[in-house]
């Protein structure tokens, strides 16, 4: 239905431009998804870590923020060639190649946007104040009812924050594609790529349409992120500061 | 039925003091046990590695026949049946006053120590009746920060017991809560023990919160226990350091003979003898346990007539202890002692020595309301 020519969702966009949108979006959600996924488990197993140990996952979770993504591109690409370990085991299994395929493009993006995840949630579960956690344990809760139970429903609105976070990270992302992705339209071809396709072949008119959308919905997205950390909530109180 | 030794080395860290806890607590009766002594002393690090929550301690922990802690052996707090308050706010804030109760009955139903508990409450300690005994019915939906600092404390003493606990640990219990409340809560812990028979200790550094409640005391200074008795037992002992204290006073077990409702005032029997006292209506049982300070006990050798002071108590005097300023005389009244502070003057003016027969003045209204 979105490839019909007399219909389109976003009218002034392209049909590619709009197929690439698209691929972006289902991109970020998915990515989003498997990072909370990974986050949330590994951030609950980290704040009980002994301090090295976060002084080492934090470095390491951080590393997205500063480095080029080309950096990180340029070793996922390593990673996913055929005779890699990594590629080796992926094309044995699935018989398809991990570079220039959306498979490995969302693993380019769980990693790009690890921190903007990750983080938030660390930090909020970091905060939950100490006797809640203690009391709970002294009641005979496991681990894994505390997560449930307390830190969960408590950190709800940071976890809310990383999800977006990563969501409109994803969305942005270009650098990792442009390594491991190449352009191929519907696969691998998202909206920061069109966009500079647009600008390679001087079509000013289409850039500036695809980036002024591009523009709006993260900033409409960032908008709703914070609005849900700013709000005050009525009860019950969720505020994870003592 | 509880034997704890503990040994807890914390070097100087950060301006902190070096502190070492050495102590070693033995009891066969559930009945309420108080740690007392100054701030530092070292009575909520004790209750933290009862409740498994100092790993670097070395002790030995056995309950009713099952060990806890010994050597490598270290139970994790989830596997302990300990009830424990600590001195924070810890309700969940998420969830409602019932939510929170039921929580702590969801914990305890699934931790692997309700299997392994060597003895259960039968009946066990049901959430309703929890509700009723500490009032806690008609605010079950509010959330925790709707709730005063005694709501809160009974309702976190209501989880605890939850837990259908071998022992109950409570750290600071009636910090920050009023009066009124206090006395509350005082009874209902009371009629937990009678009630479930679950022993209770707590730490305190108030004295009159130790004479309105404990039944057994320890007395803790810098890491160890100097003192421990049955509370009326150690007040009694004229060398134990509250006693070189304003706070010296002495604990009496009476029974209820009847009840002026005009004056609001019991009158109770003293092994042969009455003493009169303020209680509320609601107040009155068989068996009170009165406190009196010392220093509100007058000595006379005659019995005084036309005097406001409504009891004179005929006593025995069997020790006199001089202080630079005062003495403390302990009185003998069938088997029950009291303590009396009176100046050198006084006690040169009335010549008392050891054997002497005096009768002790004592106003009803500085005889402690008794906890219900």
């Amino acid at each position: 239905m979105f490839t019909d020519p007399e219909w389109s969702l976003i009218p002034w966009l392209a049909p590619s431009d709009i197929t690439a949108l698209l691929l972006s979006i289902k991109l970020a959600a998915l990515s989003t998804l498997l990072l909370l996924l990974i986050a949330i488990p590994a951030a609950w197993l980290l704040t009980r870590a002994p301090k090295p140990v976060k002084i080492l996952a934090e470095s390491t979770i951080a590393l997205p923020l500063v480095l080029p993504p080309t950096v990180l591109g340029y070793y996922l690409l390593l990673a996913f060639a055929p005779h890699s370990w990594l590629g080796g085991s992926w094309h044995q299994l699935t018989g398809t190649t991990l570079s220039f395929s959306f498979s490995g493009l969302m693993l380019g993006s769980v990693l790009y946007s690890l921190p903007f995840v990750a983080q938030p949630i660390f930090n909020a579960f970091e905060r939950i104040p100490k006797p809640y956690i203690e009391s709970a344990m002294n009641l005979g809760a496991s681990n894994t009812t505390i997560l449930h139970r307390i830190a969960l429903p408590l950190c709800k609105r940071s976890i809310l924050m990383g999800a977006g976070l990563g969501f409109a990270h994803t969305l942005g992302e270009f650098g990792v594609v442009l390594m491991i992705g190449g352009n191929i339209p519907g696969e691998t071809q998202v909206v920061a790529i069109q966009l500079y396709d647009h600008v390679e072949s001087l079509a000013y008119d289409a850039a500036n349409r695809l980036a002024l959308t591009l523009l709006g919905a993260s900033f409409a997205l960032l908008l709703l992120c914070y609005s849900i950390h700013y709000s005050t909530g009525s009860s019950p109180p969720c505020s994870t500061q003592k | 039925m509880f034997y704890a030794k503990v040994a807890l080395q914390r070097p100087n860290v950060r301006a902190l003091d070096a502190f070492s806890l050495d102590v070693e607590i033995a009891f066969d009766r559930p009945q309420i046990y108080a740690l007392y002594g100054p701030s530092g002393s070292g009575k909520s690090t004790l209750l933290r590695v009862l409740t498994g929550f100092e790993p670097s301690a070395h002790a030995k922990i056995i309950l009713k026949n099952r060990l806890y802690q010994e050597g490598d052996k270290h139970s994790p707090p989830q596997q302990r049946p300990f009830g424990y308050l600590s001195q924070h706010e810890d309700l969940l804030p998420h969830l409602t006053l019932n939510q929170n109760l039921a929580f702590a009955e969801q914990c305890a139903a699934r931790s692997s120590r309700t299997s392994e508990q060597p003895t259960r409450y039968t009946p066990p300690l049901d959430r309703s009746e929890l509700l009723n005994l500490l009032k806690l019915q008609p605010l079950s939906h509010h959330y925790p920060d709707q709730l005063s600092q005694g709501e809160k404390q009974r309702t976190r003493i209501a989880r605890a017991l939850l837990q259908q606990p071998q022992l109950l640990l409570l750290d600071e219990p009636f910090v920050n809560i009023d009066h009124d409340s206090k006395e509350m809560i005082f009874g209902y812990l009371k009629k937990v023990v009678e009630r479930w028979s679950v022993p209770i200790i707590f730490v305190s550094h108030i004295f009159s919160e130790i004479l309105a409640l404990s039944d057994y005391l320890f007395i803790m200074d810098r890491g160890g226990i100097t003192i421990h008795g049955e509370t009326a037992t150690v007040l009694s002992d004229l060398n134990n350091p509250i006693n070189s204290t304003h706070l010296a006073s002495s604990l009496l077990d009476v029974t209820h003979i009847q009840y002026d409702t005009t004056h609001q005032l019991v009158e109770a029997a003293l092994e042969d003898q009455t003493l009169l006292f303020h209680a509320s209506p609601e107040h009155i049982q068989t068996t009170y346990r009165i406190a009196i300070y010392a220093h509100a006990i007058s000595l006379s050798l005659e019995k005084p007539h036309a005097c406001s002071i409504l009891n004179t108590l005929k006593a025995t005097v069997i020790d006199i202890e001089q202080d630079t300023l005062d003495a403390l005389i302990k009185l003998k009244i069938g088997r029950q002692y009291l303590i009396s502070r009176i100046t050198l003057r006084s006690l040169e003016t009335l010549n008392l020595t050891v054997g002497q027969t005096v009768f002790a003045l004592i106003k009803s209204v500085a005889i402690t309301p008794p906890a219900f």
